[in-house]
């Protein structure tokens, strides 16, 4: 219990800091949220006088003090494109992407993990080059051309979905789903070949090791060797790896958002950086921290679960 | 009818992935039933490949060329994958080197030893297996059986660990018992226990033993007959007392003589000649080091447990002083704390001379495996001149004193262009000990310098040792688990034992 006090502690300090940056980091950029709302035509007095409205003018610190003020009673400010404030337009965009991304991850544990755990018996190497080849393809091609690609075949050719008409899943749940699977699984493929070659290349590492020998020496068939002598010690170090595909992909994937044209994190944020939208860019950026920091503290608890030797540090 | 006949077996190795070497040659020899054989070699000596093919757990990169190896009637070497499987483990068993890796990290040792069971015996009701393997762990000696049962391996001493594994190798009663290097990782009293605790098994339960090992002694100690193996052949064979007291091959001969003997009086009479007049070099007083440790629950609470306290010495310049103690016990800690790598919790370590000049304190170390304590892609001369780089020594100076060094730990200059990953054990703790020296230290700690080593390698590291303590004048702490290497070499004695220093004297 100690721990995870001292995690949510952790939270918050990096919170803070992570906010004061962003305040910080805008004071550098060029153009605000009036000269925005302005366009190129107006006037300096307009700007001038607008900036006074907003409040902009005023010192960074004095700023910062009042969003600080703010965010402590749950208020995070007013978006300044969308008149909104800042909490109802996050809540709708992060459920888009919490979809999307929960989708995602069944995908690629349903890809990665049976293919990963499957072909690591594969240790000949005509099958490891076959394997190898197969899974490089996979890894390398790029999300976006992925997501035309599946644009292409199943929205284009075979009129599976219709590109572009994002259906909420609360709306339709079906018809939600039936859409969201495409994007979801041009997320998924490329990080589901890496997780193969990841869990592999585990294996691997452990089919050498004494204990593996041991398990061979007391009458253990190959297939019980791989899975109940390697396989849990093989799946340690791959939980790091899955645990940043996970942050990657609750952060909300810009690119796939774009080209399926979904109201997600991802194309809010693009949005928002054009607009110069401040005050919802920095609560897209906390909320980035907020899932990487959880996700985390769940692999610390994850490892010592799964590794009696690893203790919880504190 | 012998229960093992092994008849000119002849083995090769893949090398480099290119080409083939004979790694065994022609092995012969018979087992009776009931026999504790022992097969001793040094590392390369082909012992582990030999033994290995008796139950087919080499690996791709070695094969078998010609010869037989009959067990129980039966030719092993036509075994398919099946016959394989069921012998393994229910008439052939084996325990290795290091319990601690040779178990599985995330089972509990008590199914791992049921997994036997469950393999060989499945007809056994699943719930009278747990009793089996508790009445088994009570047979090797390990107290509060019940509770092993539930442990992780890393929660178990060496000597548990390899109770456990012993454990496992019996439970289904197998006919041969193969222990490769079973006591080797060892500290010297558990050594003793886990050899008896074999010698037990073999009378009680009738079963085979084929022990190998690197040293002698051990062999000695329960075997009745031996091989000797050197690159690939048997050099010499016998009954033990034969070949342990009048070896006839001059191998054999070396491998006796490579065995330090030094008793505890041939200690005590170098340390009266001791000269007591140098300069004191380095005083601890009253050092403490605690250690927070995890509890047993996944959120439980953490608590203190003492490694040592009131450990108080001085030492004197020139002096070669031993640090004597088991595995666990807290030497290399304090090491640590001397060296500045960790900090103690009380009292106070004192380096006279430096402390004295306001200089920075110059410790180096040497520790024990020479194979992953040097960077293995640097060259000789990069190892050796690193640290007078960091000095800003000129250029010219450093390359003569590296060429200095690299003779005056009985390498030659040729070495010098070497990578660390192309020289042998020995040649590493040669470097590892030259470059230790680069820099006249206040105080060289040497950690077990020579435990990882064969016997041959280890009496010329001594020897190398014993030259450079009388030509250099330095300060040496040489921390061993290892008496008669200790008594061998050291001029004072400090044993390290539950948490407390005390320094060896003559009654």
């Amino acid at each position: 219990m100690k721990y995870i006090g001292k995690k949510v502690l952790i939270l918050f300090a990096t919170l803070l800091v992570m906010s004061f940056l962003v305040f910080l980091a805008f004071e550098a950029v060029k153009g605000d949220a009036a000269l925005s709302a302005l366009g190129d035509n107006a006037t300096p007095e307009q700007i001038e006088a607008l900036r006074e409205e907003m409040g902009l003018n005023q010192p960074m610190t004095v700023r910062y003090g009042k969003w600080l003020a703010g965010a402590a009673r749950g208020d995070l400010g007013m978006s300044t494109n969308y008149s909104v404030s800042v909490s109802e337009l996050m809540k709708d965009k992060i459920a888009v992407t919490v979809h999307l991304a929960v989708l995602s991850l069944i995908l690629i544990l349903f890809i990665g993990l049976p293919l990963g755990i499957g072909t690591s018996g594969i240790w000949s190497a005509g099958g490891d080059i076959a394997v190898g080849v197969f899974n490089q393809i996979g890894m390398a091609v790029p999300p976006f051309f992925l997501g035309i690609l599946i644009t292409w075949i199943f929205g284009l050719l075979l009129s599976w979905f219709r590109p572009g008409a994002y259906v909420d899943l609360s709306e339709d749940f079906g018809r939600g789903l039936g859409f969201l699977v495409f994007p979801a699984l041009a997320i998924a493929l490329p990080r589901a070949f890496t997780l193969i070659k990841f869990i592999r290349d585990s294996m691997a590492g452990q089919k050498r090791l004494n204990y593996v020998r041991t398990a061979r020496s007391k009458g253990n068939d190959e297939r019980r060797v791989l899975y109940v002598h390697m396989l849990r010690n093989a799946l340690i170090p791959v939980i790091t790896f899955f645990a940043m595909i996970v942050a990657e992909v609750f952060a909300g994937s810009i690119v796939i958002e774009q080209v399926f044209g979904i109201p997600g994190i991802g194309r809010l944020l693009v949005v928002s950086i054009a607009n110069r939208d401040f005050p919802v860019i920095l609560a897209i950026v906390l909320y980035i921290a907020v899932i990487v920091l959880t996700v985390n503290a769940v692999v610390d608890i994850l490892y010592h679960i799964l590794d009696p030797r690893v203790m919880l540090e504190d | 009818m012998a229960l093992l006949r092994m008849k000119d077996l002849t083995i090769s190795a893949l090398e480099k992935q290119k080409y083939w070497e004979t790694v065994a040659d022609n092995i012969s020899f018979d087992m009776e039933e009931g026999e504790i054989l022992g097969i001793v070699g040094e590392s390369g000596s082909g012992k582990s490949v030999t033994v290995l093919s008796i139950v087919g757990l080499n690996n791709d990169e070695i094969r078998v060329d010609s010869g037989s190896v009959i067990f129980d009637g039966e030719e092993m070497l036509d075994n398919t994958p099946k016959d394989w499987l069921n012998l393994r483990g229910s008439k052939i068993s084996m325990i290795f080197q290091e319990p601690m890796t040779s178990l599985n990290p995330v089972i509990k040792v008590g199914a791992q030893v049921e997994e036997m069971l469950l393999l060989h015996e499945p007809e056994t009701p699943v719930a009278s297996r747990r009793a089996r393997v508790i009445e088994m762990f009570d047979k090797v000696g390990l107290h509060h059986p019940e509770e092993v049962y539930d442990q992780y391996p890393h929660r178990l001493s060496g000597g548990m660990q390899q109770r456990v594994m012993i454990a496992m190798a019996m439970i289904c009663r197998p006919k041969l018992l193969i222990a490769d290097e079973p006591t080797t990782a060892l500290d010297a009293t558990v050594q003793e226990q886990i050899l008896d605790l074999m010698r037990r098994l073999n009378q009680e339960y009738g079963v085979s033993i084929l022990l190998i090992s690197h040293d002698l002694r051990v062999i000695h100690s329960i075997c009745s007959h031996v091989l000797v193996m050197k690159d690939g052949k048997v050099v010499e064979t016998g009954p033990i007392d034969d070949v342990f007291y009048h070896p006839q091959d001059p191998y054999t001969q070396r491998l006796l003589a490579a065995i330090p003997r030094s008793t505890k009086e041939d200690f005590l009479a170098r340390k009266k000649g001791l000269d007591r007049t140098a300069p004191v070099q380095l005083t601890v007083e009253k050092l403490k080091k605690t250690f927070l440790v995890q509890g047993n629950r996944l959120f439980g609470k953490k608590e203190r447990r003492t490694v040592f306290e009131d450990v108080s010495f001085s030492l004197r310049k020139g002096e070669f002083a031993g640090l004597l103690g088991e595995s666990g016990c807290g030497k290399s800690t304090l090491c640590k704390c001397i060296s500045g790598l960790e900090q103690a919790d009380e009292g106070e370590i004192v380096f006279h001379a430096a402390d004295q000049d306001g200089r920075k304190r110059k410790i180096s170390m040497v520790f024990q495996n020479p194979y992953n304590s040097m960077n293995p892609s640097k060259r000789v001369s990069w190892i050796l001149g690193e640290p007078l780089v960091l000095s800003k020594v000129p250029r010219e100076e450093r390359e003569k004193r590296v060429r200095e060094m690299i003779v005056r730990v009985g390498l030659t200059e040729e070495y010098l262009d070497d990578r660390m990953d192309q020289l042998s054990g020995g040649e590493r703790q040669r470097v590892a000990i030259g470059l230790a020296l680069m820099e006249e230290p206040d105080l060289v700690i040497l950690d077990e310098p020579v435990s990882a080593l064969d016997v041959t390698i280890q009496a010329q590291i001594l020897a190398l040792l014993k030259e450079l303590k009388q030509d250099l004048g330095l300060t040496f702490l040489f921390v061993s688990h290892d008496k008669n290497v200790i008594y061998e070499i050291c001029d004072r004695i400090f044993q390290m034992e539950d948490g407390h220093l005390h320094e060896v004297k003559g009654s």
